[in-house]
């Protein structure tokens, strides 16, 4: 008898314990105990196997004296055979019951390639691009297919958190331990979500709290000095009621200048965010669930030596954004028979900022309820409902300046009821339609109808998936929330008029095929066109004048179109592939003239090549973006600067190992080919050194004069931006998760 | 600690042990055309027990998905399943479901998110569940053996020759 361990003492179930020469045999016990009876007197051979262990053998001597202790321990064999390392689902896959394409990414996609935030990750999607606004203050918002930001709705667990806003800082502050995955609607989704998801929609599924880890980390660092910090815990309060709290937390404070133009290459950051989110157990399963969530955050960018004391000044430039949100939200199923549905957003941001010498402190809270019933009848899927929206919105702006006392601030109140209605019907087996309406007024400006049709064909084994969807969806801009370019610079904001609501028509077509292949391989294809017209298209134009960007709505139309491949190839050998293209044309076209939308390219790839060692616990991830060239606007004829930017790409090497007990570390180097938006021009930062003018001349229709001192006749213009002016670093880091 | 592929072998160990010199029995190979619904699991058993081969799967899972078309691929997959019930469950369903005199429920974590009890009870390993999720149970649906993540040919092979020598 005995005890078999492993090299650090733990018990080794079920390894087997034999005596060759007398063919008996016996396997360990759950705490490695094992006992072999009835052994005749003599000299043994004592062999002990185990899969993933080097095989161990000894010798006894049996005598009638005494029972005999022979502990055993177990050696790790390196050659482990057949590691699986497929286990969670890093591909993407498009959910199959809904017409809705959804595709969903787990969170093990986004550790190949680990980014602060998930609204960082996205940029490793493809169609989804996170897009910087601003040189010095790197703002930025999501494109879906071409679509602006505010066109896409963000939920957690389904609850969504409505606010314009939310497709910048909504994505931030959610522990990357705590996500299951993200799922992700390109195009019109569900009239649920009302205007805002025409572009698309992104739901964070967060982890069960009875499959979640009880206690993580993530804690990673790069060779400019930022540092990230993920934690993240679930508790059981009573029996019913289960949360989960993370925290996040972003420091970067360490100005690096290596295009010497004065100015920090990227923002300084300080940013906080806390998570808390508790599901409770009901009666017939229904629905309770609600969380919280504040974000702080404190950014900076401009002169190298600027500090808080010039915060405003115009003796050292720079760009400095205090910000200050939190968001409450939850669902609530009511204790009827029928399936009645009460869902519930507030939250407010707090901006305080200046641009320079631009002040712009702006406040918004939104209130959001809404009712719905949802009902199966046969075939029919239906959903209806009532929703209301507040928004109340202020800031130190002309947009929220009363007209009637000049002087006074008057804050705008918005109320927007509605009232939605939607049938998913299944055809048969292999067809589905879902019809939706949503009405909803607007207390500015009046009626909005928003009706939505998608369509799925499946083929009967479900391998070939055709979706068609079509939609319209509706926005009331705020430039200066929306499009940090207005506040940055020397330029002026000017409205031509009074901006009348955006509105757009979107179509999208996606056809997934799935190759299955008996050796275990797999091939998958997602492919989408897709076609958006905005009619009262809100444009910046920064062509008209130097010195000022105009908003007006275009009187003719605009165009978003454009195609997009994904293919995912993942063998059996543990090689994975997701390669991703989109090609697009964005204009507008007022009169005759069609113009190509700015900061926008016509092609981006993206990919993310993976390979699992096995045996050795060691992945290779290998992740990259290319982008092709986007009309960059320049401020005059004599402007050195290129007009369009080059063909650009980012890649990114990343080698993980598990290093047992729970720990994984991770380490590599982002941006390979030390790409940055420096190659190729002078500056990219026009007039860096005079960042408020004082040495330019103006002639007398106020444009800058070319001077000895100005070569170029430029004023100063951080808005010609189409990439994260970050070089080459290095990242490590590590990563622990405790399950029970 | 000890990898999943050796979770994998030490079951066949297992097996040969219980189950001594246990032969497939050499009566007509009937293969088991379609997965059996798990709500149908419990009335099968009580009409002929057999062990019970489960997929725990979510219809996002697309290795999920390649391990269903493993599973009707495999010749010799399809050859063994007359001697076991090979059987799916949705990590997800919404459906109350009975196993072993207990209802199991959809435990929902949001509007559009939540687990089954079940799925969690049967396929939660080393304290968390991930898809695809293998679960082994003898013919009084006792877990014999479970294997978080996707199992390739030759291991699907051993999988179900283990199980006919539950029998």
């Amino acid at each position: 008898m005995g005890k078999v361990t492993d090299t650090y003492g733990h018990p080794v179930e079920l390894a087997s314990v034999s005596l060759p020469q007398l063919k008996m045999g016996m396997l360990a016990d759950s705490l490695g105990y094992y006992r072999i009876t009835g052994v005749p007197n003599g000299h043994w051979r004592i062999q002990s196997t185990f899969t993933g262990y080097k095989s161990w053998s000894g010798h006894i001597d049996v005598s009638d004296s005494a029972a005999v202790i022979r502990d055993i321990v177990l050696e790790a064999s390196n050659a482990s055979l057949n590691e699986v390392v497929v286990s969670g689902t890093m591909k993407e896959v498009s959910k199959l019951e809904s017409p809705v394409p959804v595709e969903v990414y787990t969170s093990k996609f986004f550790r190949a390639n680990p980014t602060p935030s998930v609204f960082d990750a996205l940029q490793n999607i493809n169609g989804v691009r996170p897009q910087l606004n601003c040189n010095v203050c790197s703002t930025g918002d999501i494109h879906i297919n071409g679509l602006e930001g505010p066109y896409t709705m963000i939920l957690i667990d389904g609850m969504p958190i409505v606010s314009g806003l939310s497709t910048v800082y909504g994505l931030s502050g959610i522990p990357q331990s705590l996500i299951e995955r993200v799922e992700i609607v390109k195009g019109p989704a569900s009239t649920l979500y009302g205007s805002e998801a025409v572009g698309g929609l992104i739901n964070i599924i967060t982890k069960n709290p009875s499959t979640a880890p009880v206690l993580s980390a993530d804690v990673f660092s790069t060779s400019w000095a930022e540092v990230n910090a993920d934690l993240a815990a679930k508790f059981k309060v009573g029996a019913k009621a289960h949360s989960l709290i993370g925290a996040n937390y972003f420091n970067y404070q360490n100005p690096v200048d290596n295009n010497h133009d004065g100015f920090t290459d990227i923002t300084l950051q300080n940013r906080i965010s806390v998570f808390n989110k508790w599901s409770f157990e009901r009666k017939e399963n229904r629905v309770l669930s609600m969380a919280a969530r504040y974000v702080y955050e404190d950014r900076w960018g401009g002169q190298m030596n600027w500090n808080k004391s010039y915060r405003g000044g115009d003796q050292v430039y720079g760009e400095s954004i205090y910000t200050k949100r939190w968001e409450y939200f939850g669902t609530y199923q009511l204790p009827v028979k029928e399936k009645i549905t009460f869902m519930f957003s507030a939250n407010g941001h707090d901006q305080n900022s200046v641009y320079g010498t631009t002040l712009y402190n702006a406040d918004q809270y939104v209130g959001f309820g809404q009712l719905s019933w949802n009902k199966q009848i046969k075939r029919h899927d239906i959903l209806a409902g009532l929703a209301y929206r507040y928004t109340y919105y202020d800031d130190n702006t002309p947009a929220t300046r009363s007209f009637e006392e000049p002087g006074k601030n008057k804050p705008s109140h918005t109320n927007l009821p509605g009232v939605f209605v939607q049938d998913e019907i299944s055809i048969n087996d292999n067809n589905k339609v879902l019809l939706g309406l949503r009405y909803d007024y607007n207390s500015l400006h009046g009626s909005i109808l928003t009706p939505r049709i998608n369509y799925k064909w499946n083929s009967a084994d479900k391998n070939n998936v055709l979706r068609l969807s079509f939609g319209n969806g509706y926005r009331v801009a705020n430039v200066f929330t929306e499009d940090h370019a207005a506040l940055t610079g020397s330029r002026d904001v000017v409205f031509a008029s009074e901006l009348k609501p955006e509105t757009s028509w979107n179509g999208n077509v996606n056809f997934v095929k799935k190759i299955f292949m008996s050796n275990g391989g797999m091939i998958g294809f997602d492919a989408t066109g897709f076609y958006t017209y905005f009619d009262n298209k809100i444009i910046a134009n920064y062509d008209i004048n130097p010195n000022e960007i105009v908003y007006d709505n275009l009187s003719g139309h605009a165009v978003s179109k454009g195609i997009s491949l994904n293919v995912d190839i993942a063998l059996p050998n543990g090689l994975k592939f997701l390669l991703g293209g989109t090609a697009m044309d964005v204009y507008s076209k007022d009169g005759g003239t069609k113009v190509r939308q700015l900061f926008t390219e016509q092609f981006t790839g993206v990919w993310n090549v993976g390979y699992a060692f096995k045996g050795l616990g060691l992945t290779v991830d290998y992740t990259g973006n290319l982008y092709g060239p986007m009309r960059l606007p320049l401020l005059s004829d004599t402007d050195p600067r290129r007009e369009n930017s080059p063909w650009w790409s980012i890649q990114n090497i990343q080698l993980t190992k598990a290093a047992g007990e729970g720990f994984e570390i991770f380490g590599g180097v982002k941006n390979l080919l030390n790409w940055t938006p420096n190659k190729g021009n002078p500056f990219i930062i026009a007039r860096a050194h005079d960042p408020f003018d004082k040495n330019v001349q103006f002639d007398a229709g106020g444009q800058a004069m070319v001077t000895p001192e100005n070569p170029y006749g430029l004023t100063f213009d951080p808005s010609y931006v189409f990439g994260p002016n970050q070089g080459i670093r290095g990242f490590l880091g590590i990563r622990y998760n405790l399950y029970r | 600690m000890m990898g999943i592929p050796g979770n994998l072998t030490r079951l066949c160990i297992l097996l040969f042990v219980f189950s001594g010199s246990a032969l497939v029995s050499p009566s007509v190979v009937n293969g088991q055309a379609r997965p059996l619904d798990f709500k149908y699991l419990q009335d099968s058993m009580s009409v002929q027990p057999k062990p019970v081969l489960l997929l725990l799967s979510t219809d996002w899972c697309v290795y999920c998905r390649m391990q269903k078309f493993q599973t009707q691929r495999n010749k010799k997959f399809q050859k063994n399943s007359s001697h076991f019930y090979y059987a799916e469950l949705d990590a997800e369903s919404k459906d109350p479901l009975k196993f072993r005199d207990r209802t199991y429920r959809f435990l929902p974590n949001g509007e559009s998110s939540g687990v089954h009890e079940l799925a969690v009870a049967l396929g939660k390993h080393n304290g968390t569940l991930a898809y695809p999720t293998w679960v082994v149970m003898d013919k009084d649906l006792n877990i014999r053996y479970r294997h978080s993540g996707a199992l390739n040919k030759q291991d699907l092979q051993l999988l179900t020759e283990s199980l006919m020598k539950l029998n």
